[in-house]
């Protein structure tokens, strides 16, 4: 038995990763149940001279779960294509199923549906909170549909997790926000049979996703992610990262609290970032230009960015960027468990190998 | 060399007085929080209504005080403020009007040593006409509701 991520909720920024997903839409992961792996499909005949019935041999790897037992129904997916057949006979390297394919195959995997009953996905959903510690937010299980794939939507227990009050102090340069948005990662294992014997997979506090307090709009790019507003330091991206404010100028009105939020993103975790000022005149000549140095504590969440302030009175507008700094180290976030290893293997497409050649059952069509 | 990292937002300094000012702050839907300096319009406007009532039976009619009484009665303060800005910042402020989180700053004079303090606030729901194409600057009007105000029950 196997289970592996086929889809994470993130998006690509040119050569760039946006993880950061509005948390008032749906946040999917989907997995893939790979029972056992084929190396590859091959026509052949019952009796392997080619004078009975045609059917498929399938070689697989690893050894036979013995839960699989011939007259069983089986699900071969491969290259994205999914053949239902039958097991007529298992050897020791393969097995004989009822007639899918006309041409050899490589790779591919088999669901064993009839082998393994009351299977589901049983996953874990953790919070961050502000203590930088990971909380369990929920549980939920989920059964697979007919590919095997599960489909796991984590959004309504990380919602419960946003602040909508207003708690910035509107005293420090830039702070996190963990109402706004913050991180969460997933842990999960396979229960089938009526057993819920499997480990959990290990938490991570390396590879996280994000969320933000946010909702994205109808035909809006990348979807529910926003990456729109993520930043990452890459001189070719024509359409930098934008601030989360719908207006297209927003106002300080002198003597009262602004802020502006920004995701401070984990593509920044190892570079020094500056807020950039450069104040105007009514003209729009430039007066003064001045850099300030983010608190980098804060990287990894949902951030409110201050403006310098105490302006003369002949500025009229302040063009305000985040820039790139010095290089530094981003020195993951202290959990008080030890959560040292990697959650999410990359997801590998099987390789096929060259398989001996065995003499019986291998007949072209 | 630096990489700008972010798009480049103009913010408009603004330091008018305003006779009234009522500071509203709201989370628009990026999950970030607007701000906005409105001036109170003078008309305070008081909002009632019914909390339910029951009906007295049976009872001596010469020593009667009626026969139905309220159980109790809801009522709200709402203020009307209003802003004069231009056409382009209406795109913006309409935000406030479907905002979830609206926050009033309740001391205005005093934030800045004590720290800001925020009342919850909704903003009255309806149809409301943006502004005309053909104006430059245009006035934007919203009721707020304040928090009801508390009253007894029988």
């Amino acid at each position: 038995m196997a289970v592996v991520i086929t889809k994470q909720p993130q998006r690509d920024i040119k050569t760039k990763k946006s993880k950061w997903n509005a948390v008032h839409q749906s946040i999917t992961f989907e997995f893939q149940r790979q029972d056992l792996k084929v190396i590859k499909a091959i026509p052949s005949y019952e009796d392997g001279f080619g004078t009975s019935k045609p059917c498929t041999n399938l070689y697989f790897q690893g050894v036979i779960p013995t839960a699989l037992k011939e007259g069983q129904n089986i699900i071969y997916i491969v290259n994205g294509i999914k053949y239902t057949t039958r097991v007529i006979t298992i050897e020791s390297k393969f097995l004989v199923v009822e007639k899918i394919l006309n041409t050899p195959l490589n790779g591919g995997f088999l669901v064993l549906k009839e082998s393994y009953s009351s299977y589901y996905l049983e996953v874990n959903i953790y919070g961050v909170d502000s203590t930088n510690t990971f909380e369990l937010i929920g549980t939920t299980k989920v059964t697979d549909n007919d590919k095997g794939e599960v489909k796991v939507n984590v959004q309504e227990w990380l919602q419960t997790k946003c602040i909508f009050k207003n708690d910035f102090k509107y005293n420090v340069l830039n702070e996190k926000q963990i109402g706004e948005g913050s991180q969460f990662n997933i842990t999960w294992r396979e229960v089938f049979d009526g057993k819920e014997t499997n480990t959990f997979t290990t938490l991570s506090n390396v590879n996280l996703f994000y969320w933000v307090n946010g909702a994205k709009q109808v035909q809006e790019s990348y979807s529910q992610n926003m990456a729109v507003y993520v930043p990452t330091i890459d001189n070719t991206r024509t359409e930098k990262a934008k601030f989360q404010s719908v207006f297209k100028k927003p106002t300080y009105f002198v003597g009262y609290p602004f802020s502006l939020n920004f995701i401070y993103s984990d593509n920044l975790e190892n570079i020094e970032v500056n807020r950039r000022e450069i104040t105007k005149d009514l003209n729009g000549t430039q007066i003064a230009s001045t850099t300030d140095l983010l608190n980098m504590n804060s990287r990894g969440f949902a951030n409110r960015l201050m403006l310098k302030q105490g302006y003369t009175s002949n500025v009229k507008t302040i063009d305000v960027w985040l820039e790139s700094n010095s290089a530094t180290i981003w020195t993951p976030i202290q959990w008080t468990e030890d959560y040292s290893h990697e959650v999410f293997s990359p997801f590998e497409p099987f390789s096929p190998v060259t398989i001996p050649y065995f003499r019986d059952r291998y007949v072209y069509e | 060399m630096p990489n700008i990292i972010t798009e480049v937002k103009t913010i408009k300094v603004d330091r008018d007085c305003v006779g009234y000012p009522v500071f509203i702050s709201w989370m628009n839907t990026l999950g970030g929080r607007e701000h906005w300096l409105f001036n109170k319009v003078n008309v305070k406007q008081l909002d009632t209504s019914e909390g339910g009532s029951f009906k007295v039976t049976n009872q001596l009619l010469e020593n009667s005080r009626g026969d139905v009484f309220e159980l109790t009665n809801n009522a709200n303060n709402v203020i009307i403020v209003n802003s004069l800005v231009d056409v382009e910042d209406i795109e913006g402020l309409k935000s406030v009007l479907y905002s979830p989180s609206v926050e009033m700053l309740s001391n205005v004079d005093t934030w800045q040593t004590e720290g800001a303090k925020w009342l919850n606030v909704r903003i009255n729901k309806g149809s409301f006409k943006l502004y005309q194409s053909d104006q430059v600057r245009n006035i934007f009007e919203i009721q707020i509701e304040l928090p009801d105000i508390n009253i007894q029950v029988r």
